[in-house]
This record gives C-alpha cells, sequence and structure tokens, in this order.
C-alpha cells in the first residue's frame, strides 16, 4: 500500500510537470513566436478562406496544374499514409501504368520516378525540379503560354532542401500552382 | 556518396555530443560526493517518494518496485484512452477506442515500443496523445534509463542498487524534460506545428475540401525521439510533412534518436568506473551500426523493382515508394532512418518500411533481433551487459580460465539468466511469427504475398518483442489477435531483459572480488571487442538466420532473379 | 465489460512479472 501511494505521488508530479508543464511551455513559446507554423502553416486567399497548408500536399487533375507526386491516401490531410506496398508489388505496376498515361509519358521521355512512386506520408508537397520541368510543357499548352515562361517560373520557385547536403532541387507544387495562378492569369 | 556522408555527420555528431551529455546524465542519474546545490532537490525527490524514498533497495526490491510503478502507468493511461470520448481536451471528436486496441495501445507505449496499431490523427483525441501516450513515453524512457543505473550500481559493486522512485524521477525531470524541452522547441521553430485546435478546413485550388489534422505535435515528437518512442503523432510517422517539415528536423530528430542510447553507454562506464571498457563497448557498436547503415543504403540504390519492366519510367538510382523528397536521396535518409530506428528500439520511420528493398528491410530486422546496437534507453547498454556476459563467460572456457567481468566470477547461474535473456527475446519471435504465419491470425491481415508477407508478420513479432513499434504497415495488425500477442510480448520482453540482468548483477555483487591478475581477461581491448563482435554475431545469426531466409533473403533472390 | 477484461489482463501479466521476480530470487539464494 505504502508504495501504491508512492507511485501515485511520482505519477502526480510527472504528469503535472511532464504534461501540463511541458505542454504549456512548449504551445506557449511556438505560439508567440512561430504561429503560423505552429498552427499548420495555412495559405488563405484574398477573400479569407484557406486554400490549404503549405507542407501538405493537395490534389491537382486539371491540366493546367503542376501534379504532385501519386498519394495512397488521395491526398487525405486528416488520415495520411503510404501504400506500404512491396517494391516488387504488381499493384505499383499497374498504378505506374496509369500514370504513365495520364502523363504522357514515352520511352523517349520518360516518367520521373518519383512521379510514379506513392510518397511516405501521401502528401508530399515537392517534387523534383526536373519533374516539374517535365511537366512544364503539359501546362504551357493548356494556358496558352509559352513553355519558356513556365520553365523560368519553376526554376524561380526551386529550392536545396537541405542546402549543400542535397544535391537534387525540388519545388513545392501547391506554391507554384498559387505562383502560377497569381503571376498568368 | 553523399548518402554515407550523412551517415557519418549524423552518428558522428551525436557521438561528440555524447561526450558532455553523457557526463551530465551520470550527474543525473548518480550523484556521488558532495552536491550542494543538488541536496535540495535531492530532498524532494525523496519526499515525494514517500517513506521509503530514503530506502535503498537490492534488485529484488528495485524490480518490484519498477514494476510496481509500471503496472500504475499501465492503469492510469488505460482508463484515460478508453474513457477518451467522454474526455476533455478532444476538438475533433475522437470516438471510442476499441477494447482490444486500447490493451495494445497502453501495453505498447508502457513498455517504450510504441507499436501503433491504430493512427493518431484518425483515432486520438489530444489528451490521450498527451496525458496518456506521451506521458508515457516520459516515464517509461525514465525506467529504462533508472534500469541502467541500477545495474550499474550493482556491477560497480555497491551494496545496494539505488532507489527506484528517486532514480524514476532523475531521469524524468533531469534528463529527459530539459532536452526535451530543447528540442520541442526547435522542432517547433523548424516548422513542427504545435497547437490546440481542431483540424483546419481547406478548399483546395481545385475545389476540393481537405481536412488538414494538425495538433500539439512537437512537444509529443521530440520526447518520442529523445526517449527512443518512436510512436508517432500522425499515422505515417516521421514522413507526414508535419511531423518532419524539413531535411534538417530530420537531421534533429536522428540526432534524437540515437542520442541518449550512446549517452547510456558512457553512464553505464563512468558508473561502473571502467571508462576504457565503455569505450571499447561503444565502438563494438559503431562497427555493427555502420555495417548495416552501408548494406542498406547499398541495397536502397536499386530502383523500385516494380517499375523495372516500364521503359516509360526513368530507371534512376533509388526506389521512391515510400520516402519522401525533402529529405535528399532515396538512398540516403530513408534507409538511414531505418537503421538508426531498429538498431535504438526507437520505431518512428522517415519512409515506409513495407516499400524498402529486400536486404534493406532486412537491415531493420537485424537491428531488432540483436536490440544492443546502442538499443533502447538504458535497456540498450542492459542488452548488451547480457552479450558481455556471454562472451565473458565463452572467452573463458576457450582459453581454460575461469570467466569473470569486472572483478566478478562469471559462473553457470549468471549464464543460464544471461541464456534465458536471450532465449525469450528469440523465442518471443519466432514462436509468434511461427503461429501466426501458420494460421488465418497471420495470413489474412497480409498486404503482401510471399516471402514478403512472411517478413511482415516477423517484423511485427520482432518489432514488439524488441520494443521497437515501427512495422511493415502494409500487416493489417489491428485485430484482435494482434493486439493481444503484440501486447503480451511488448510487455514481457520489457521486463524480463530488465530482471534477470538486474538478478544476474545482484548475483554478482554478492560474490567476493577477485584480485586482478596477469591471467585476467581483460575487457577493454581489441581483442575481447573481436570477441564481443563475435559472440553477438554468432548467437544472432544462429538464432534468427532460417528466419531470415525465409522472408527478406528469398525475397531478395527472387527479385534478382528478375532482374 | 470488456475493457476490464484488457485492464486484468494487463495487471495479470504485472503480477505475473513480479512472481518470476520473487521465483528468481528464491532461485538465487539456494
Amino acid at each position: 500500500m505504502q508504495s501504491l501511494t508512492a507511485s501515485l505521488r511520482v505519477a502526480l508530479v510527472t504528469i503535472a510537470v511532464c504534461v501540463v508543464g511541458y505542454t504549456a511551455v512548449s504551445l506557449g513559446v511556438a505560439q508567440a513566436f512561430v504561429a503560423h507554423t505552429a498552427n499548420g502553416s495555412l495559405i488563405t486567399a484574398a477573400d479569407g478562406t484557406i486554400v490549404g497548408s503549405r507542407p501538405i500536399a493537395q490534389k491537382f487533375t486539371d491540366h493546367r496544374y503542376f501534379w504532385p507526386r501519386p498519394s495512397a491516401v488521395d491526398y487525405d490531410g486528416a488520415g495520411a499514409g503510404g501504400s506500404n506496398a512491396s517494391p516488387t508489388s504488381t499493384d505499383l505496376t499497374e498504378r505506374a501504368r496509369s500514370l504513365i498515361a495520364l502523363h504522357g509519358a514515352t520511352p523517349e521521355k520518360p516518367l520521373p520516378a518519383e512521379l510514379a512512386a506513392a510518397s511516405g506520408s501521401g502528401l508530399d508537397p515537392h517534387i523534383s525540379e526536373r519533374a516539374a520541368l517535365y511537366q512544364a510543357e503539359r501546362v504551357g499548352k493548356a494556358r496558352g503560354l509559352s513553355i519558356a515562361r513556365i520553365e523560368a517560373l519553376v526554376r524561380a520557385h526551386t529550392s536545396a532542401p537541405g542546402g549543400s547536403l542535397t544535391t537534387e532541387r525540388v519545388v513545392n507544387v501547391l506554391e507554384l500552382n498559387l505562383a502560377l495562378d497569381a503571376d498568368f492569369r | 556518396m553523399d548518402a554515407l556522408l550523412l551517415a557519418t555527420l549524423i552518428v558522428g555528431g551525436t557521438a561528440l555530443l555524447s561526450l558532455p551529455l553523457g557526463r551530465y546524465m551520470t550527474w543525473a542519474m548518480d550523484p556521488t560526493g558532495p552536491a550542494p546545490r543538488r541536496a535540495g532537490l535531492e530532498r524532494l525527490f525523496a519526499r515525494v517518494a514517500g517513506p521509503l524514498g530514503h530506502e535503498q533497495q537490492g534488485w529484488k526490491q528495485y524490480a518490484i518496485a519498477m514494476l510496481a510503478f509500471n503496472a500504475l502507468m499501465f492503469v492510469v493511461s488505460f482508463a484515460f484512452v478508453a474513457l477518451q470520448q467522454h474526455l476533455p481536451l478532444n476538438p475533433d471528436a475522437k470516438g471510442a477506442v476499441e477494447a482490444s486496441l486500447v490493451f495494445n495501445t497502453v501495453a505498447s507505449f508502457t513498455s517504450n515500443t510504441n507499436l501503433q496499431h491504430y493512427s493518431g490523427e484518425v483515432s486520438m483525441s489530444y489528451l490521450s496523445q498527451l496525458l496518456s501516450l506521451m506521458w508515457l513515453q516520459f516515464v517509461s524512457a525514465a525506467t529504462g534509463i533508472a534500469a541502467l543505473a541500477a545495474l550499474a550500481r550493482g556491477l560497480a559493486g555497491r551494496p545496494e542498487m539505488g532507489n527506484f522512485l528517486v532514480d524514476l524521477q532523475r531521469a524524468t525531470l533531469l534528463v529527459l524534460l530539459p532536452l526535451a524541452l530543447i528540442v520541442a522547441t526547435l522542432m517547433a521553430l523548424g516548422g513542427v506545428p504545435m497547437t490546440l485546435s481542431g483540424a483546419a478546413s481547406a478548399t483546395t485550388l481545385e475545389g476540393v475540401q481537405q481536412v488538414i489534422a494538425r495538433g500539439p505535435v512537437a512537444a509529443f515528437l521530440a520526447i518520442k525521439q529523445l526517449g527512443t518512442n518512436g510512436g508517432g503523432f500522425f499515422g505515417p510517422n516521421c514522413t507526414h510533412p508535419f511531423e518532419n517539415p524539413t531535411f534538417w528536423t530530420n537531421g534533429l530528430s536522428m540526432i534524437c534518436i540515437l542520442l541518449v542510447p550512446m549517452c547510456s553507454v558512457w553512464m553505464f562506464g563512468r558508473i561502473v568506473g571502467r571508462p576504457r571498457h565503455a569505450r571499447l563497448v561503444f565502438a563494438v557498436m559503431l562497427v555493427l551500426l555502420f555495417g548495416k547503415i552501408a548494406v542498406a543504403v547499398w541495397f536502397e540504390t536499386a530502383p523500385t523493382q516494380a517499375f523495372a519492366a516500364l521503359p516509360e519510367v526513368e530507371q534512376v538510382a533509388g526506389n521512391f515508394e515510400g520516402k519522401e523528397m525533402r529529405f535528399g536521396t532515396p538512398y540516403g535518409s530513408g534507409p538511414l532512418w531505418s537503421v538508426l530506428t531498429t538498431c535504438t528500439s526507437n520505431g518512428s520511420v522517415g519512409a515506409m518500411h513495407d516499400s524498402l528493398n529486400p536486404m534493406a528491410g532486412l537491415m531493420p530486422m537485424v537491428g531488432m533481433w540483436l536490440n544492443a546496437t546502442f538499443g533502447g534507453v538504458g535497456v540498450g547498454m542492459i542488452n548488451m551487459f547480457v552479450y558481455i556476459v556471454v562472451a565473458v563467460f565463452l572467452a573463458g572456457m576457450m582459453v581454460g580460465r575461469t570467466p569473470e567481468y569486472l572483478n566478478r566470477r562469471v559462473e553457470a547461474r549468471e549464464m543460464k539468466l544471461a541464456v534465458l535473456t536471450v532465449l525469450a527475446h528469440a523465442l518471443f519471435i519466432l514462436v509468434g511469427a511461427a503461429v501466426f504465419a501458420a494460421t488465418p491470425w497471420g495470413r489474412d491481415t497480409l498486404a503482401n504475398w510471399g516471402p514478403h508477407g512472411f517478413s511482415e508478420i516477423l517484423y511485427e513479432f520482432s518489432s514488439a518483442s524488441a520494443n521497437n513499434g515501427s512495422g511493415f504497415e502494409g500487416l493489417g495488425d489491428n485485430t484482435v489477435p494482434w493486439n493481444v500477442a503484440t501486447g503480451l510480448v511488448m510487455l514481457l520482453n520489457r521486463y524480463v531483459p530488465i530482471l534477470l540482468p538486474l538478478a544476474i548483477a545482484g548475483s554478482l555483487a554478492r560474490k567476493r572480488r577477485t584480485a586482478e591478475s596477469a591471467g585476467t581477461l581483460g575487457v577493454q581491448d581489441a581483442t575481447f571487442g573481436a570477441m564481443l563482435l563475435g559472440t553477438i554475431l554468432l548467437v544472432g545469426a544462429l538464432t534468427f538466420l532460417p528466419a531470415a531466409v525465409l522472408g527478406p533473403i528469398a525475397e531478395h533472390l527472387l527479385f534478382a532473379q528478375q532482374s | 465489460m470488456l475493457h476490464l477484461f484488457y485492464l486484468a489482463l494487463g495487471l495479470a501479466t504485472f503480477a505475473a512479472l513480479m512472481a518470476l521476480t520473487n521465483a528468481v530470487d528464491r532461485w538465487e539464494q539456494d
């Protein structure tokens, strides 16, 4: 019995400090200094409606937009996940075939590998710079703009995710599409 | 190759960081000598622990106190999760959690495993995540650190092993809490959300509704990594852009995964008074770690096999399935993280393990089978201690001398306990996998057929027994058989590998100190290091090689045959 | 209720572990 009350006291102390106190301090610091990202990096339109979150991919099917990587959860922001398919799975091959058809890929103009593979979270907001340039022709045609202008826009929105520690540059698809809508009505 | 550069930076950087932090951790857990600033705190800890707080415990009392407190952890958390639908801090109105899932989840977090047969943002309220799960992440990690301190004190020849409730407070409040505060702040600054507001609802550019779950992620994330817990706030764990937004948070997480396990080795060395021995053990662990990283990275450079027959898809280095772009090349961070997280019994993931190439997917399994390449906080070094006892015994037999460790003779009694510890881990994994592979309990839940399906089952039991918590997540593991079986395995193989080594230390402590002589087998030189390495590999290989052949190796051979 | 069964299952596991601890201690004393 003595040990039970002792354990209870320790439990209460640790809950008070590590759950209540710790959460409160972290919350306070985050909301005070980085409220925008702390609340989910939400992007609002001019009229105040939320159009998405910057690090969270959303679905794009229109030819006038750039398309992100495939998502095993159809870009569900409240139920994220990957395909968990074995790399030899025929499901992956089937999915790849439909993506090849969608992007109009040919052996001469092969689809960049990440556009055929689902991300771990299903919400990966990035594609490589090459994968974005790959789609430039389609986007340009759909919007009646020259490929060169689209490519320039892509290049202006690339970043190196790990500075000099990463070799490939990536593009945030949502940011790119927002820029497309903003710059080219 | 930049993948190996990344690995060297992370592992090397964390090792450097662990030197001063290991010293701090020793001071926190084992203050010896006059420490006036500390005396007030120690009195407070003792008072909270009640009239028993001043009691110095032998191994048995320490173990019972640990079990009693952990049982309370289980009960308290169980209550909060089971009643979450009636409790506050539930902005997204999460409903009741099914009974066997409550059992599995609470057993999982109590045992520092954090196996998740649920998806956080789908099933858990904020209160459950914070009050039950995050609390358990603190105190289960602290339990491991305390157990190691006790073991070390016993081996150091002290008459008593300490006081569990006092040790627990030290570990929670002096070690884990400050680190967690720092890391949570850094993560929040790095873009990880930290809010109590419910999910946000967005209308995408194409006019589709997208509900975006968020929450108090930064706080949860910090202690999840530092305490080698591993349970994600979100289902896909650290592949989720909110749980791991950038390359830099990715690096920070990996450092946190490895940090306290590395510090544990230093703390052990300091308490037993054998710093050179600790350095040797650290080196052996590094050798195994880098070996696994190299193999995982190498095999993950092969492109996704499913696309091999499709000329319309680029065949470039790296398997992108289950990976995120912001972390660099797919054969870089993904496999590196998978090795770090499974050798430390952490279990968080930075890429989907079910989608790793077969031999790259084998490395996480090896990490869990050995469970001593740094291992979990505190308990990793305890596991290594068991291997050391076996190695010392084997070495002694080979040269015809009485085996001894730290000036105590290692005899049949200690060996029996050590072998029992190793066998328990092996039996839980192999018997469990066999039963589930042979019955619909496992077969009906597979996502992938063939050897990969067997791998999914094998992985799940390995993860439960090793208290890891990662999984080949295609497995439909939220069933009553899986929940009960893994729940029991997680609890049993959490505490048995703490109890038996504590008993070994208790038994050794009762013996007379033997004097060092010219014939004493040293435990701090390269020869012993090689012996230890060999023992670990021998025990691991003999026990688990057949299972590995049936799963990942068979899959790899099929894989290689097709290309 | 089913929840109580699972709660009891967990507690039983801890009880078994305590029994194991006592058993090992007795075995060691011999």
